[in-house]
Formats: structure tokens, C-alpha cells, sequence
């Protein structure tokens, strides 16, 4: 039954960003009205998956990368969703919900069998670990999608007199104090199942590579270098660095967080 | 305020001096650190890490072999040179937390406006936070002690941790499983002991370790000991092996017997010994003795029971416990890397609270 509706979500989110990718060549309210709709209803649907999943394991999703990918698509439609509501930015849906989309067809590669939890995982850092790792990374995938529009000159209106640059920016800095807050759950973590905060595991060191990227483009912003186009480069490349973190180290190497 | 305000505040005063400080709070050398520090981490994480210099040979041929193992690239994160740019990024990051809390002074304290003064905390508390984690690593990696230790149970070991001399003694082992039979816990009940006083005494398991004025002990894994004779001649030897080991029968380790322990024996659908559970239900040692490497003698043996081998020798499987092993650690670091946690815990809301201010001042 999951699989059957991880299938229709993943059908509605296909849609929604087939039709976000239409509208940047016809607007139309119409289908602009019903891309917004197909948004709503896999959004629905993800929750009714991720709450199915939660009472059936009796925990948070997000113990093994199935999850956290469903998880992290979640993450990814609620803040698109904000975004949408509170700036009017739909065309970003041509960036994040292929994503999405992306994400979800992912997750369908790994195993979705319930399996209980390690010892290593049964502690109560785990929720804060992941719960602030979806934030974070869902913002990233946000500020990515903007960084997207802003590259290759999408045309935007954004109402509170805020331009598209300060839009990335605060959710790159939202994203980066995020970003934080899992490096230090981690590490406090790890410090408590390992009895070391830091071991430089591959996903570790990944994601200090991500945090270093981030933190040049929050620095990089008080200096006379300074470019929206180079802030949008750098959004994109902490953006990939954010990919590899999540799935190119759980695919490619082996280590502490392969979930193995 | 911005940096580049900041910058030309520095350059006001003149000499050697305060261009040696504005080089040192110069963002723009942040930022080469970063990236520098980024791209250093690169090998660390595509490279397999502390593998024997043969392996890089093997795998990446002579040339590349070669230059993985000069430039350290095996063993990145524990190379001099990657100690100097973490020393380097640290002088930068001091300076620049000295500089942050000088602004908030010039800011907030010489022309008073708390509590709204409070949110400009933000900035100097992360900086702060920052050189706090990275003093903290720095004290752990030279004064931090470590110890792995497999202590059958019930036994005990002397631990040595500095001058320190310790005994654990471990009183019981239980592993509690999950409905489908995988582990669900470890659990050790440990006591510490110094100089014959008892100072602490805990059921430790993963992610609940013993910890005693710094001193942590941790569920690491655990194992089998397997208790045999072998007599010869009516002359007979206790040992205790560990699962999966091998037992030299002689001095330059040509004569081994194998041995690999299941607790719950049983053959799969290729008729292949495996252990249906990690719980002893159906307990028997499988042994392999080779002389040269080629088999001379191969068998399974219940608990108790005994057998002849080919040369007159007879091996007895007298029992089974387990050992569980032991993570033993002091790192004076620790404490100060969680102060550097907790300042970034407490400047990340500061800082959000004003950037919003300024956002609704519409600066």
C-alpha cells in the first residue's frame, strides 16, 4: 500500500513540475491554479505516507536513507509551499519540484522495509538530528531553486519589497544556523555512542565541507567581492555539496552514517 | 554594521602593528582558509584513510602510490599540514572574535541601549563558540587518553590512562533483542575501581556510558571466548580464544587450528553452517587445523564434548562466555568543545533577532 502511494505522489509532483516548466513559456491562470492544486494534493498525500509509516514503526521516519529521502521531500514541499504562499514565487516550482520529484524517484531505490533500530541509533539525539537536518537541507533545496532563477534570469515578482538576492541570502543563512545545530546534535551525539565528537567519517567531513561552503557565501556577502551572481554560484555548489552529503557518501563510501 | 566599515576602522591607526591586525581579522583570509580547508578535506574523504602504504601502491598505482603517501593524503586529518591551517584558521578566528567583541563594546556598552543591545551578542557569541570548539579539539588531540579493552565476563582488567591505573571489573553481559531477533541493546554492568575503592558502578550500555570525573567508559561491542584443552601425551593446556581467532600449536605459527563459534547452529538452503540467532540455543565450535595452510583436521564440537585429531591430539570444547569490549576514554577537551556548543546554541537566535530588528528598521 505505501509503495502504491509513494507512486501516485511521486505521479502529482511529476505533474506540478511539468506544468511549472509549461507555465514559464504560457501563463495561464488556469493551469497556473491547478499546478498549485497538484502541489497541494502530493503534499497530502506525503504526509499521509510519513504519518502511515510513523505509526506502523511507532518512531519519526528518518532511521535509514528511505526515509529520510520521503523526509526530506516532505521538508522540501512544505518550505516550497511557504515560499509560495508568502511570496508568490511559483516559478521556483520549476527548480524544487523537480527535486522533489527527483528525491521521491530516489527514494524508491532503497529498501522500505521497517527494520528496528541499531543500538547505536536508540537515543533521543536521533529526532534532533534528523529534524534539524530536513530543515536545513530543505532550505538549502529552496535557496538552491532561487539561485536557479536568479542564474538564468527567470522573471520574478516578489511582494514585501524584497529582491530575489535577500530571499537567498536569509534562507542561506537560515540554512547555515541549521546546518550548525546538526553538526552540534551529531557531534554531542557521538560523543555519547562513540565517545568521540568527531571522527572525520566520510559524512562528517562531507558536511563540513557543505557548512565551509555556506560559511564563504555568508562572509563573501560583507566584502567588496561581492556579486549576486557569484552569491548564486556558491548557493548552487553548497547545494551540491548538500546532495553528495545526503546520497553520494551513503551511495560511494562506506562509514559511520552508510546505515549499513 | 558592515565588515568593510569594520576594515577601514582598522586602518585608521598606522604601523606594523595594526596592519598586522587587520591582516589577521582580514575576511578575505577567512575565506582562502575555507576554501583551502574545504579542498584539504577532499583526499580525506575519497581516499580510504590509515591504510597500510602497500594498499596505496596496490590500488592507485606507483606514481599516485607514491604521492598519496608523501603528501600524507592517507592519513589527511592527522598530517602536519593540515594542523597548520586548522592552527592557522584558529589565530584567524580569535582575532576575529577579539574584533566582533571590541565592535560590541564600541556598539552597545559605550552608548547603552540594553536590552536592545542584547540581540548584537549574535556575532560575537558564534565566533566565540567557534574557537571554543576548535581549543577544545586541540586539547583533545594531545591530552586525551584511550583505551580498547574485551574483558570476559564475570572478569575484570587494569586499565592504564595517563599515570592513572584503574581496574574494570565487569560484573555481568545481556544482549535484549528485538522481536525479529536482531540486537536491540548491550548491556555491561560495570564497576570502576582505584586503588581497591570502588568509585563507580553502572549498567552501561550503547549510548549510556560510565562516566566518573571525565573519565567515560563505553559499550564498544562484544564477543565470544571460548574456553578448550588440548592434551598430548597425558600432557594437558587450558586456552581461551576468542571467536574467530586461531590457536598456534607451535612456535613459528606453522600448525594453526581455526575456530569459529555458533551459538545457535544450523545449515542454510546451501548447507553452510550459520548461526540462526546471536542467542547460545544450539551452541557448537567448528575448528579447522591446518599445517602449512593445507586442512588436516576438521570437525564441530558441542560444549563438553571432546575429539581426537590425526597426530594423537585431543581437543576438548569446554565451554563458552562472552567478552565484552570496552571503549575507555579521558578527554579534557570535551568540556570545552559543549561551552563552545552551547555559545553557538545561544548566539544562532541572538543573531536571527537582529537581523530581523534591522530587517523591520528597513536597514
Amino acid at each position: 500500500m505505501e509503495g502504491n502511494l509513494v507512486l501516485i505522489t511521486f505521479s502529482f509532483y511529476l505533474i506540478a513540475a511539468l506544468i511549472c516548466l509549461v507555465l514559464l513559456w504560457c501563463k495561464q491562470h488556469t493551469l497556473e491554479k491547478i499546478g498549485i492544486i497538484c502541489t497541494i494534493i502530493a503534499f497530502i498525500l506525503l504526509n499521509t505516507v510519513l504519518i502511515y509509516r510513523s505509526l506502523l514503526a511507532g518512531r519519526l521516519p528518518g532511521s535509514n536513507l528511505y526515509e529520510f529521502l520521503l523526509f526530506f521531500a516532505w521538508g522540501m514541499s512544505a518550505t516550497y509551499l511557504f515560499i509560495l504562499i508568502k511570496y508568490k514565487l511559483q516559478s521556483s516550482g520549476v527548480f524544487i519540484l523537480p527535486l522533489i520529484t527527483g528525491v521521491l524517484g530516489c527514494a524508491a531505490l532503497f529498501s522500505s522495509r521497517i527494520q528496528p533500530l541499531m543500538p547505536a541509533l536508540q537515543s533521543p539525539w536521533l529526532k534532533f538530528h534528523v529534524s534539524v537536518a530536513i530543515i536545513g537541507y530543505s532550505v538549502f533545496a529552496v535557496s538552491f531553486a532561487l539561485a536557479m532563477m536568479s542564474l538564468l534570469k527567470v522573471p520574478v515578482s516578489i511582494n514585501h519589497h524584497k529582491s530575489l538576492d535577500d530571499l537567498i541570502y536569509g534562507c542561506n543563512a537560515l540554512g547555515f544556523s541549521f546546518l550548525t545545530l546538526v553538526l552540534i546534535t551529531g557531534a554531542i551525539w557521538a560523543e555519547q555512542a562513540w565517545g568521540t565528537w568527531w571522527s572525520w567519517d566520510p559524512k562528517e567531513t562531507a558536511s563540513l565541507i557543505t557548512w565551509l561552503v555556506y560559511g564563504f557565501y555568508l562572509h563573501l556577502r560583507h566584502t567588496s567581492i561581492w556579486s549576486n551572481k557569484r552569491g548564486a554560484i556558491l548557493t548552487c555548489l553548497g547545494f551540491f555539496a548538500v546532495l553528495f552529503t545526503l546520497m553520494g557518501i551513503s551511495l560511494l563510501v562506506p562509514g559511520l552514517h552508510s546505515y549499513t | 554594521m558592515t565588515d568593510n566599515k569594520r576594515e577601514t576602522d582598522c586602518r585608521t591607526g598606522l604601523g606594523w602593528g595594526s596592519l598586522l591586525w587587520s591582516f589577521l581579522t582580514s575576511i578575505r583570509i577567512a575565506l582562502l582558509l575555507f576554501t583551502i580547508i574545504a579542498l584539504a578535506c577532499l583526499p580525506g574523504i575519497f581516499i580510504p584513510q590509515g591504510e597500510d602504504p602497500l594498499f596505496y601502491y596496490h590500488n592507485y598505482g606507483d606514481l599516485v602510490g607514491s604521492l598519496i603517501t608523501a603528501l600524507d593524503f592517507d592519513k589527511v586529518f592527522n598530517s602536519s599540514w593540515f594542523f597548520v591551517l586548522c592552527l592557522l584558521l584558529f589565530i584567524n578566528l580569535l582575532a576575529c572574535t577579539v574584533q566582533r567583541w571590541q565592535n560590541f563594546y564600541r556598539c552597545v556598552i559605550k552608548q547603552p541601549s540594553l536590552p536592545a543591545g542584547l540581540h548584537f551578542l549574535g556575532s560575537p557569541f558564534i565566533h566565540t563558540g567557534l574557537v571554543l570548539v576548535l581549543l577544545g579539539a586541540f586539547i583533545g588531540a594531545y591530552y586525551s587518553y584511550e583505551h580498547y579493552c574485551e574483558i570476559a565476563v564475570p572478569g575484570f582488567q587494569a586499565i592504564t590512562l595517563g599515570k592513572q591505573r584503574y581496574e574494570l571489573k565487569a560484573e555481568g553481559f545481556n544482549i535484549e533483542y528485538h522481536t525479529d531477533g536482531s540486537p536491540s541493546q548491550y548491556f555491561t554492568k560495570l564497576k570502576l575501581i582505584k586503588d581497591g575503592n570502588n568509585l563507580c558502578e553502572k549498567t552501561i550500555s550503547v549510548n549510556n556510558p560510565l562516566s566518573y570525573q571525565g573519565l567515560k567508559v563505553y559499550q564498544f561491542n562484544y564477543g565470544w571466548l571460548l574456553d578448550l584443552s588440548l592434551e598430548k601425551d597425558g600432557q594437558s593446556r587450558n586456552f581461551l580464544v576468542k571467536d574467530g581467532d586461531q590457536l598456534a600449536l607451535n612456535e613459528d605459527g606453522s600448525e594453526l587450528i581455526q575456530m569459529r563459534f555458533y551459538p545457535d547452529w544450523a545449515r542454510d538452503a546451501k548447507g553452510h553452517p550459520i548461526s540462526r540467532t546471536p542467542q547460545p540455543n544450539n551452541p557448537q565450535l567448528a575448528f579447522l587445523r591446518t599445517s602449512d595452510g593445507f586442512p588436516v583436521d576438521i570437525g564441530m564440537l558441542k560444549p563438553q564434548e571432546s575429539a581426537e585429531l590425526s597426530d594423537g591430539l585431543k581437543i576438548t570444547f569446554s565451554g563458552y562466555r562472552n567478552y565484552t569490549g570496552l571503549h575507555v576514554k579521558k578527554d579534557p577537551g570535551v568540556p570545552i568543545v559543549f561551552t563552545g556548543f552551547l555559545f553557538l546554541g545561544c548566539g544562532i537566535p541572538l543573531h536571527y533577532l537582529v537581523s530581523s530588528k534591522r530587517r523591520r528598521k528597513g536597514e
